[in-house]
């Protein structure tokens, strides 16, 4: 029964305690909006009623573990008087007193010998009962393991990439479609951007297409290959800049490389660097500067910059830009465009992008709305053919 | 996934780990019941003591003879019993000895599976294994909950389990002990087949 409480306990202590890291993890994310809409105070209760039913459980935990020590000494004193109650109304006490003695001196030994081992029994019982989470995960990917066939192609590596959908289908809730039969090729080397309204699916065409997710049905290739089978092959075959990038604690030129080991590339992270328009950071000496997150060294647009120096740095064959230039101002935006620019031909582009500044470059357009493709083109074409692609163009002043 | 509700039972924590690692702790838990007859023999060798300070103590001239099954008869001497005493001192800094540096030993591998567990966790978290992306499947404060808090439960079973083990054979040992000294004045030693029944002349 003490067992049972144990691991129940234990089992709530663990909730609570994920509880309350994703509220931590919230209120860190949207702290400004809190303090703003005079709402801390309900978090904080939150924050604090989670955090203190972890408390309880660990309290209760604690307690019960406890309690057969408690039973233990019992039963030994109760024994005890039992047995030297039973000498002295049943036989000699003094022909009994060594017996007594010796019956008092090995009920100590076996306290001290019992009391190590039912610690040891709680702490089973307790570690069994929290570690039950990743005992179950650690199974789950063992089977997986066991199951999945890791046969994917080396052979794509440094050249661009092709990229296809065919009739592909995906919702992040399978009632609520996202995109719909959505069929399209990028050539290899050609400089392609997916455009449209907001909720188009822009941003999922991108999560399928690099791998990080695998459609309802339809299939996403690059190279021939399956996306996710691409993502899975050691790395570097795709880059990405993702709408938002960050800062990692160490150098410069490991936050290009992503990587702490020694063999970071120091001329590879200058060209990087240069090409990704951070000229004032592209010096051997400074790549060694050791960065600091959230210290404020670097602006927004250079973070932004910073993130397609990491994408180039392992020379992918098809490089993705998930709305990545939109923290830019228009004169850092045009540089990296010529940059992009530069490498086509050799490295196949795909830009997800909001601002249609950054297309009119792009060999093709590939235009959707609510999930489906409505056109694809060039940028002149596209305004010919879509009324709203047209519209957009003259809304952000770039009609001529 | 079923998880065995038996504490003692290893259970599905046999397919997570590492063959080499399950091999490691079995030689170690066996070390530690073996180190723990070092013990065994220690407790007995203190009721031998106490049973040779009373016959030296009873006899004349400061020597006395006992009488065991396996032993035969044994004449035992003030000067004896002292380094009968040594030698028991001598088995049990031994016997910690050994006892802390195989703790030690098993902690580490416990430790080094417990880092491959969470190792292996966030490889499956941030690597998207069996398709779909595990992000979908996981949050990052259950991420957090199941690769730390959750792995260092295990690591606490796994060294509570073998601490168990080595504690019930002392325990075993402890209980023998008991009756042998229970019987002590008169028969003596049921203990441990070493020295049979033993008993002053």
């Amino acid at each position: 029964m003490v067992t049972a409480k144990i691991r129940k306990h234990e089992l709530s202590k663990l909730n609570s305690s994920r509880a309350t890291l994703s509220l931590s993890r919230d209120l860190f994310g949207v702290r400004r909006e809190v303090r703003a809409a005079g709402v801390l105070s309900d978090w904080i209760v939150e924050l604090t009623k989670s955090r203190s039913a972890s408390a309880d459980s660990s309290a209760f935990s604690y307690n019960l573990s406890g309690l057969p020590r408690y039973v233990i000494e019992t039963s030994l004193v109760v024994g005890f008087f039992f047995f030297a109650g039973g000498a002295v109304l049943f036989s000699d006490l003094a022909s009994q007193a060594a017996t007594i003695g010796v019956f008092m001196a090995g009920s100590l030994r076996i306290v001290a010998l019992l009391l190590p081992l039912q610690a040891s029994m709680n702490q089973m019982t307790q570690g069994l009962a929290s570690g039950e989470p990743a005992l179950a995960r650690l199974a789950s990917i063992a089977n997986r393991n066991a199951e999945s066939d890791k046969s994917s192609s080396g052979a794509l590596r440094g050249s661009a990439m092709s990229l296809e959908f065919r009739d592909v289908t995906f919702g992040f809730d399978p009632e609520k479609i996202v995109l719909d039969r959505v069929s399209f090729t990028v050539k290899a080397g050609q400089k392609v951007a997916i455009v449209g309204p907001s909720g188009a699916g822009k941003s999922t065409c991108f999560e399928l297409a690099t791998g990080f997710r695998e459609p309802q049905s339809g299939v996403v290739k690059l190279a021939g290959e399956l996306a996710s089978s691409v993502l899975g092959n050691g790395g570097g075959l795709i880059g990405i800049v993702p709408q938002r990038s960050y800062l990692v604690s160490g150098t410069l030129a490991e936050n290009v490389s992503l990587s702490n080991r020694d063999d970071t590339d120091q001329n590879k992270v200058v060209s990087c660097l240069k090409m990704a328009g951070l000229k004032e950071f592209s010096q051997p000496g400074v790549v060694n500067m050791v960065i600091e997150p959230d210290s404020g060294q670097f602006s927004g647009g250079e973070i932004q910059r910073l993130g397609l120096a990491r994408a180039l740095y392992r020379n992918p064959g098809i490089l993705f830009l998930d709305e990545a230039t939109s923290a830019l101002d228009a004169k850092t935006e045009d540089e990296v465009n010529k940059s992009l620019d530069e490498l086509r031909g050799s490295i196949t582009i795909v830009l997800i992008a909001h601002r249609l500044s950054t297309v009119k470059t792009a060999d093709k357009i590939i235009y959707l709305e609510k999930g489906q493709v409505i056109a694809e083109g060039t940028f002149n074409e596209l305004r010919g053919s879509v009324p709203n692609f047209e519209k957009a163009v003259s809304l952000m002043g770039l009609g001529e | 996934m079923k998880i065995r509700k038996n504490p003692f039972s290893l259970g599905p924590m046999r397919t997570v780990m590492p063959d080499g690692a399950l091999k490691s702790l079995r030689r170690l838990t066996v070390a530690r019941i073996l180190t723990n007859l070092l013990d065994v023999l220690g407790l007995a060798g203190v009721g031998a003591l106490a049973l040779a300070f009373i016959a030296v103590s009873d006899a004349a001239g400061g020597q006395a003879t006992l009488k065991s099954p396996l032993l035969g008869q044994v004449v035992v001497t003030e000067a004896g019993s002292l380094i009968l005493s040594a030698a028991i001192v001598g088995v049990f800094v031994l016997k910690s000895t050994i006892s802390i540096w195989l703790k030690l030993r098993t902690s580490l591998i416990v430790a080094s599976l417990e880092s491959d567990f969470s190792r292996r966790l966030a490889l499956d978290f941030f690597s998207g294994e069996g398709g779909r992306s595990s992000e979908e499947k996981y949050s990052v404060s259950e991420f957090q909950n199941v690769s730390m808090a959750s792995t260092e439960g295990l690591a606490r079973f796994l060294n509570a389990r073998l601490s168990a083990i080595a504690e019930i054979t002392l325990l075993g040992g402890g209980l023998g002990n008991s009756y042998y000294r229970k019987s002590a004045r008169s028969s003596s030693s049921v203990f441990i087949c070493l020295f049979g029944s033993m008993g002053p002349e």
